[in-house]
């Protein structure tokens, strides 16, 4: 399974500050398991075919989604300028991609916007694992493999 | 046959085929999560979802760099990207 990493202090695994507190929510509370099943492929399998590194954030972005976006960019860890970071805000109903400088070189924002607009097809009609899955495919098909990259003839 | 018969196979057995399939739709609990409508309120505490940690293996001195360390990470700016609402 994929590894989730919540930022909230709180759920660590380490320890517990707050240990009379609310009861944790079980893994599958937003989907399924067969849908966290299906993001954590498509965000394995887009990262390894491409050799950048795909995250996705799922929640509030705040009044200025952009910068928000950006700040949480520089926190999803790896290696940035080769990141990049799909943020969704299903209550501001607002996507985010933010690309890395060397991720960007090769998903140019063409492209990221039309895997947005895609994206937000399949958000409106209320669908998030699907839109986002679709994304990823179309992302990482647009930035291909990094041997092709190498030997273009 | 006779009228008791008649009734029963005529009208018996699709309202009984009628009632299993009301069953089988009506009484299985339900979703447990709510499904999303586009509009309506996101209660959820945010969350990461990263690939899986063997992912990406670089090429070469790249490796070294994801030691889990941010701080050395960089930043990945200028930025690119794109933004989308619905």
């Amino acid at each position: 399974m994929n590894t989730t990493i919540e930022h909230d202090a709180a759920v660590d695994g380490m320890h517990d500050p707050y240990p009379n507190s609310v009861v944790r929510q079980p893994l599958d509370h937003i989907f399924s398991f067969q849908e966290l099943a299906r993001l954590d492929e498509a965000l394995t399998m887009s990262s390894r075919e491409t050799g950048l590194r795909f995250t996705l954030y799922l929640g509030d972005l705040g009044p200025q989604t952009r910068t928000r976006a950006e700040e949480l960019h520089g926190q999803s860890g790896g290696h940035l300028a080769e990141s990049v970071l799909i943020a969704v805000s299903p209550g501001q109903r607002v996507v985010e991609v933010v690309t890395g400088a060397g991720a960007a070189r090769r998903i140019p924002d063409r492209a990221c916007a039309l895997a947005v607009l895609s994206m937000t097809g399949s958000f409106a009609a209320g669908d998030l694992v699907g839109g986002i899955v679709n994304g990823l495919r179309q992302m990482s098909d647009q930035a291909g493999h990094p041997h092709e990259l190498r030997h273009p003839y | 046959m006779n009228v008791a018969e008649t009734i029963l196979v005529f009208a018996g057995i699709p309202l009984a085929i009628i009632a299993v399939m009301a069953l089988l739709i009506f009484v299985p609990g339900g979703r447990k999560r709510p499904r999303y409508k586009s509009g309506q309120p996101w209660e959820h505490e945010p969350i990461w979802y990263e690939p899986h940690p063997d992912g990406p293996a670089g090429h070469g001195a790249h490796a070294a760099i994801e030691a889990g360390s941010t701080g050395h990470a960089g930043s990945g700016a200028p930025f690119g990207g794109a933004r989308g609402t619905w």
